[in-house]
């Protein structure tokens, strides 16, 4: 499945990559407070899914970062080997840690619920089913935290859950990548309004 | 929904009856802290144990007052217990 992307956004994506990663890495600080007061096992789940995350984005953003600056320096793609290009292995890191996370984020409520841990089948295989994948997993995590506001009807709820959203819509949307380049380039926004939306939340907390 | 309270939560409703009051009497934080004898001796001395809270008398009668520690972690977990809120987990 081809990805088209417009020749401007060069460069747009890995910023946004990097930007996601750090406010996932600052996420993930606090989770990781909360986690040593707590020990509970669905804190551990929200610290370790937001630095697999993270750890994702990161990787993404360097490996197409270095991409891109071989395009605009050589205007040619860098080759990591004979076989695929250096953003293909960040993109394996990226889907094998974001689709680590998701996974953690369903067990964090469904730990909750259930007291053990369920199995999710292995089905993940290759780009498209990724993202399918993953907004299905998300959709989920959004459903848990839109019956949070719904619940509590506070700002620091409603703002995690637009941001899981956002980021659900992010993969909903790159699944049509091979359709439009627009779609691209609105999926990306949307993985950054989505981070920017979790940052706004962690703010708030964290002001006082 | 899990109805008991977690660790955690016993040490942190022990320190904001502290920190209510200034100085609390043993007798005064077991009613508040709903707790029985037994167990409100192992937490004050976990708490103290931590520097979260000192033991003084006054007036022959003792009383335990938070630290600066105490203040600090009562801060820290107010932080932390409204992003485990923000996310619909439970602390």
């Amino acid at each position: 499945m081809s990805i088209l992307i417009p020749t401007r956004f060069y460069g747009f994506d890995s910023i946004m990559y990097l930007a996601s990663a750090i406010i996932g890495f600052l996420i993930s600080y606090y989770a990781f407070k909360l986690f040593k007061i707590t020990s509970k096992k669905h804190h551990f789940y929200l610290y370790i899914g937001f630095t697999v995350l993270s750890i994702g984005f990161l990787t993404l953003a360097l490996t197409t970062g270095y991409v891109y600056l071989g395009y605009f320096t050589y205007k040619q793609f860098t080759a990591f080997d004979t076989v695929s290009y250096v953003d293909d292995f960040g993109y394996w890191i990226y889907y094998l840690s974001s689709f680590t996370a998701y996974v953690l984020f369903v067990l964090m409520y469904l730990a909750e619920d259930l007291g053990v841990p369920i199995l999710i089948p292995p089905w993940y295989k290759g780009f498209p089913y990724f993202h399918i994948t993953s907004f299905f997993l998300l959709s989920y995590v959004v459903f848990r935290n839109a019956t949070n506001y719904a619940i509590k009807r506070n700002k620091n709820s409603f703002l995690v859950t637009l941001g899981f959203a956002l980021i659900a819509g992010y993969h909903f949307l790159l699944f049509f990548t091979s359709f439009s380049k627009i779609m691209y380039v609105l999926a990306h926004l949307s993985l950054l309004a989505g981070f920017i939306s979790l940052l706004a939340m962690l703010v708030r907390v964290t002001r006082k | 929904m899990n109805l008991r309270r977690s660790r955690a939560h016993i040490f942190v409703d022990i320190l904001r009856l502290i920190n209510k009051k200034g100085m609390a009497k043993p007798t005064h934080i077991l009613y508040g802290a709903n707790l029985s004898h037994i167990r409100l001796k192992k937490y004050l001395d976990h708490l103290q144990t931590m520097g979260f809270v000192e033991k003084t008398n006054e007036k022959n009668q003792v009383y335990f007052k938070m630290t600066k520690k105490g203040y600090e972690f009562l801060r820290e977990f107010k932080k932390v217990e409204e992003l485990s809120e923000a996310f619909g987990i439970e602390i």
